[in-house]
């Protein structure tokens, strides 16, 4: 039997839950402008946040989000908007991916919570996985497919931050 | 709470050697998601300070990356990777494998510990025959994705267990480096197929490593 996740940790985890919906979404509007085979892909990394979703839900318990984040989700709408072909697709999914990542570098530095831990740290490299895959099919150079170098980043920041690596914060993408 | 040595080493080592030995060959069996696992404890509460198990795992961590510098470097001395793009990528990792030693030692010395510099033996072992029997650029990209794939999952496990914040998440913000390095070898370089590269949604947290490998 798990311990109980502590009542910060676990509205952590429905914030993440949240974020891995409204990333769902994203891949929604992505998966038209891909080819037959980067779509099977895309539709497979679709299917992970999916399941990164159920499985932070478990955690969150009561604080569990059955929906996407609203914010995030307008930002996101907004940015995808500009897409207009294969690879502006990959690029804008990439990115997405990697302020993923830096939103799960930053739980690791703020979480007590032992399963909270351990399934973040099962999660975090798959998603700078999928970023340096979409950033490869796109032909990105590939300095530019690490960008914060030899470290993932642990910065959030919010809606109209100009770091374009930092990840979501928490007060600023609340779970409605 | 103590980490049990038995409990990290338990049903390791056969997945990293299988990997290390097959990447030089020319026929290539899969690596199995689950081909061993290690039941893990339930990992210890956020304590304040770090515990030996901590500094157990920090000093393992850094001999793999000190391991990973020594190999990057022999590769390179091996001259086979020959492809501009690949020898790019390769000085590029190399660059993050010494960045990602030195944050490890610092952690270890801002605890009071002496550094890793020395590259892990256990885990040379495997290597340095696999090493010797590459003949081609390809069979060397193969073993630096392994190596990039058992190192990025050594992280992944050592998270359950370390209770300093900062700790693990200096890991897990090296480990996600060692993900993406692991990606373009397979991809770019390897050319696999890049669905092979998720053999599951989550990454694996049991121990790859060989038994005489933690460094206590």
């Amino acid at each position: 039997m798990p311990d109980p996740v502590a009542p910060p940790d676990a509205a952590l985890a429905g914030f993440l839950q949240s974020v891995e919906r409204t990333t769902m979404e994203a891949y929604d509007k992505v998966l038209p402008l891909l080819s037959e085979s980067n779509k099977a892909l895309g539709t497979k990394f679709q299917g992970h946040h999916r399941d990164y979703a159920d499985a932070l839900g478990k955690l969150a318990g009561a604080s569990a989000a059955d929906h996407t984040n609203k914010t995030l989700s307008l930002v996101l709408a907004a940015r995808l908007q500009s897409m207009s072909d294969e690879r502006s697709a990959l690029t804008s999914i990439a990115a997405v991916e990697n302020e993923l990542v830096a939103t799960y570098g930053f739980v690791f530095s703020t979480t007590a919570s032992p399963d909270l831990v351990k399934l973040v740290a099962t999660i975090l490299p798959v998603l700078s996985t999928h970023a340096a895959t979409l950033a490869s099919l796109a032909s990105v150079p590939t300095a530019a497919v690490f960008p914060n170098g030899a470290f993932e980043t642990t910065t959030v920041a919010g809606v109209d931050t100009a770091d374009a690596s930092a990840g979501f914060d928490p007060a600023a993408f609340p779970v409605a | 709470m103590e980490l049990d040595r038995r409990q990290f080493l338990h049903g390791g080592g056969g997945a990293l050697l299988a990997l290390a030995i097959s990447a030089c060959t020319s026929d290539k069996p899969k690596a199995q998601p689950g081909a061993t696992t290690t039941t893990l404890p339930p990992p210890p509460p956020t304590a304040p300070g770090p515990t030996a198990s901590d500094l157990t795992l920090l000093r393992t961590a850094a001999s793999l990356e000190a391991l990973a510098v020594s190999v990057y470097q022999r590769a390179a001395a091996a001259n086979l990777v020959k492809d501009p793009a690949a020898l790019d990528a390769t000085t590029l990792f190399l660059s993050h494998h010494m960045a990602h030693l030195q944050a490890v030692n610092a952690l270890l010395e801002a605890s009071g510990q002496a550094a890793v510099t020395t590259p892990n033996a256990a885990v040379d072992k495997v290597f340095k025959p696999a090493l010797t029997a590459a003949r081609t650029q390809d069979e060397m990209i193969e073993l630096l994705f392994t190596l990039e794939d058992a190192i990025g999952q050594t992280y992944v496990y050592s998270a359950g267990y370390l209770t300093t914040p900062p700790h693990r998440t200096a890991l897990m913000t090296i480990a996600g480096v060692h993900a993406r390095a692991r990606a373009l070898l397979g991809i770019v370089f390897a050319k696999h197929d890049p669905a092979a590269l998720f053999p599951a949604s989550f990454a694996r947290n049991d121990n790859p490593l060989p038994p005489d490998a933690l460094l206590t």
